[in-house]
């Protein structure tokens, strides 16, 4: 217990500042069977009541086991696949009302209606909607604070269900018109940005990115043939899988198995993701500063031997003592933070210190 | 707690402590001041007489290997570096001692002296347990319900092993080395347990004094000892869970040298004494009467001299520590109840 404090002065010796730390995370397709492997596997977790799945990178039963995203489906309640005869049809219609609801909010002409995604970056223009939609929710645990605009890539297989890793049929998604200062809009859910297939050259995309909510929202045009019309009104010839019936259409698939069965067909065709993720530290960092004239002596009691300071042999010599750990204190005394030094720190009236300890949150 | 790698730059590791995050929680975090510890170092390595010279003298002190942060008790600074109103030119510096050895008596009357039984301090719960106390150890062996004037004394001052500086009569040295320097500790943390320990007694300043000249024609010794009110400890100023502390006077010692060393009986410290204080504690009233906490946090029914009867006690450290110096002492103590 030190007997000796050493005030800070609040205006010179301590300051804040605010670190952006960005981790890259790929995500490969083997974590959750892209392709090939049972729909049934251990690291994904289905649930009785049937509106997402969720995906982990270990078997989910493990305390090992990481959350890492959540896949769901849903559509409008103004889309042509809504129909009471359609499974789960108001789940997926609750589903497409919840997300739209907290990243876009209520429509700008009638409150109780919500907004719907659009794709492009003006959602008041009431365009190019997609009502039809896939959601992958990354987990706070890899997202962090935010996903890096301009990072994000998914890739993702389009082609027929039988053959859907043929060259060229899969399609690659990024944000890659994003950046900090543009190709972003901002509304209640944070900003978003759009991805666009890498072959894409018409202005549509394919889906929609949520930074700060870290949610993906990718259109079901996406898997259809004929990319000309964003509706889906097209027959498709492209396939999805299901459990029990691999011969489906996008559209059979959305109205005629259920979310977590679409879930399993969508897992399948993700090949790969990866992005950046955002960590914003905040930090205290206080110049623990030692004047010449101080803590040139210790308490430490191998200090003194038979009373004598061990580091003298005269009264003139000059004393020395030797820097491990400091302590940062309340007024009332209260040890707070500690900080060790990696190597003892010599301390003597020949010099003067300067310890920076960042304390971040 | 693994050791900090040391082969590169010189980095710090820093961590909030459990009690931070708590006042982080409460809103209550502000930083205002730090300190510096030494706790790892071993100064009996620094080397005066290494044969390459005096850049080598520290060489094994800068090699010491340095434990990570971390954060509960352990995390404090146990003792600290300290500065002496820029006086760089100290020599020697004050230790603290306890009295505990009978051939050491320095009571003064109307006090009891406490001494050591097996060396910890006893400590009776409940007047059955003076009684008992009173035949098997005798009086001054422990301080109980019934025994309340007892006190263990500790001292403070230059003790080494070749009386370097020596205690002179008219007390020169002290003037020199203790007085001189700014290194009199008048007041002394005492930190408890308060699990344990709900009070403590300290020397009353203004009406104890502690003087003496015991050589031919002089005074003889002049001891006053008045204990001051019960304080409850409050703030804990150690950092160990459960201890708080109370803050007790120490008392200018003044017990000059003398032709016969009759001054040697009356003093642990062999050179220029600083000061003395006395600590009496209370235990707490759930110690009285139930083994409970005995049971949780020492030994039960057991045959402490020999003599069939059986007790409970618990084993407690008491922390004193000067508020100039920092010198500081550990005092064991037993609190005792028989069954």
């Amino acid at each position: 217990m030190p007997n000796q404090y050493q005030p800070f002065n609040l205006n010179t010796d301590i300051t804040s500042t605010k670190t952006l730390l960005h981790e890259a995370l790929p995500l490969t397709g083997t974590i959750y069977k892209f392709g090939t492997g049972s729909y049934i596997d251990e690291n994904i977790k289905n649930f009785s009541h049937g509106q997402f799945q969720s995906v982990y990178d270990y078997p989910y039963l493990s305390s090992s086991a990481n959350h890492i995203f959540d896949l769901a489906v849903g559509y409008d309640e103004t889309s042509v696949l809504s129909s009471s005869t359609s499974i789960q049809n108001s789940k997926k219609i609750n589903m497409y009302n919840q997300m739209t609801q907290v990243l876009l909010g209520y429509s700008k002409d009638t409150g109780e209606v919500v907004q719907k995604f659009e794709s492009d970056l003006n959602i008041n223009d009431d365009n190019r909607y997609m009502r039809e939609v896939f959601f992958v929710n990354f987990s706070r645990l890899l997202t962090k604070d935010q996903i890096k605009k301009g990072s994000f890539s998914m890739k993702v297989a389009t082609g027929s269900w039988a053959d859907a890793t043929t060259a060229g049929a899969i399609k690659t998604l990024t944000d890659n018109l994003a950046t900090d200062t543009g190709g972003t809009a901002a509304v209640l859910g944070g900003e978003y940005g759009l991805l666009y297939t890498s072959s894409a050259s018409d202005t549509l995309a394919d889906g929609l990115i949520f930074y700060q909510a870290g949610i993906a929202v990718l259109t079901a045009s996406l898997f259809q043939n004929d990319s000309t019309t964003d509706t889906l009104q097209e027959d498709f010839s492209d396939q999805l899988g299901d459990l029990s019936q691999n011969q489906k259409t996008v559209r059979e698939a959305l109205t005629g198995s259920t979310i977590s069965a679409s879930c399993n067909a969508l897992r399948h065709r993700i090949a790969d993701i990866s992005f950046n993720n955002t960590t914003e530290i905040n930090s205290n960092i206080y110049f623990c500063r030692v004047p010449w004239n101080r803590y040139n002596y210790s308490t430490n009691p191998t200090y003194v031997s038979g009373a004598q300071i061990q580091v003298k042999s005269l009264a003139s010599d000059t004393p020395i003592a030797y820097v491990t750990t400091v302590g940062m204190y309340n007024s009332a005394g209260e040890l707070l933070a500690t900080a060790k030094l990696s190597e003892p720190l010599r301390k003597d009236p020949t010099n003067e210190l300067t310890l920076r300890v960042r304390l971040d949150y | 707690m693994a050791f900090l790698d040391n082969s590169g730059d010189i980095i710090l590791d820093a961590v909030l402590t459990d009690v931070g995050r708590k006042r982080m929680a409460e809103g209550n975090f502000r930083i205002s001041q730090f300190a510096l510890g030494d706790d790892e170092v071993d100064y009996g390595l620094y080397n005066k007489n290494h044969p390459s010279g005096s850049a080598y003298y520290d060489l094994e002190i800068l090699q010491t290997p340095v434990l990570e942060a971390f954060t509960k008790t352990n995390a404090n600074i146990n003792y600290g570096l300290v500065s002496f109103n820029g006086n760089l030119n100290l020599l020697y510096l004050p230790t603290a001692k306890v009295v505990g050895s009978t051939s050491k008596e320095l009571a003064p009357a109307g006090n009891n002296q406490q001494f050591l039984t097996s060396s910890i301090f006893y400590l009776s719960a409940n007047s059955t347990t003076d009684t008992e106390l009173t035949t098997q150890i005798g009086k001054s062996y422990y301080r109980g319900i019934t025994n309340t004037n007892s006190v263990v004394f500790i001292e403070t001052g230059i003790s080494s092993s070749a009386e370097n500086p020596p205690r002179t009569r008219g007390l020169r040295n002290r003037t020199t080395y203790i007085v001189g320097n700014d290194l009199m500790d008048s007041n002394f943390d005492v930190s408890v347990d308060t699990r344990f320990i709900v009070g403590v007694q300290g020397p009353s300043a203004a009406t104890s004094n502690w003087t003496g000249d015991m050589s031919s024609g002089g005074s003889g010794p002049d001891f006053t000892l008045q204990l001051a009110g019960t304080t409850t400890p409050s703030t804990n100023r150690i950092g160990i869970d459960h201890y708080k502390t109370a803050i007790v006077s120490g008392i200018p010692n003044l017990l000059q040298a003398d032709e016969h060393d009759s001054w040697k009986k009356l003093s642990t410290i062999n050179g220029p004494p600083a000061a003395i204080t006395a600590i009496a504690l209370v235990p707490s009233a759930d110690l009285y009467s139930s083994a409970a906490s005995y049971s949780l946090y020492g030994k039960i029914a057991q045959d402490l001299f020999g003599d069939g009867n059986t007790y409970d006690y618990i084993d407690t450290i008491v922390y004193v520590v000067g508020k100039t110096t920092g010198v500081s002492v550990q005092v064991p103590f037993r609190i005792v109840r028989k069954r």
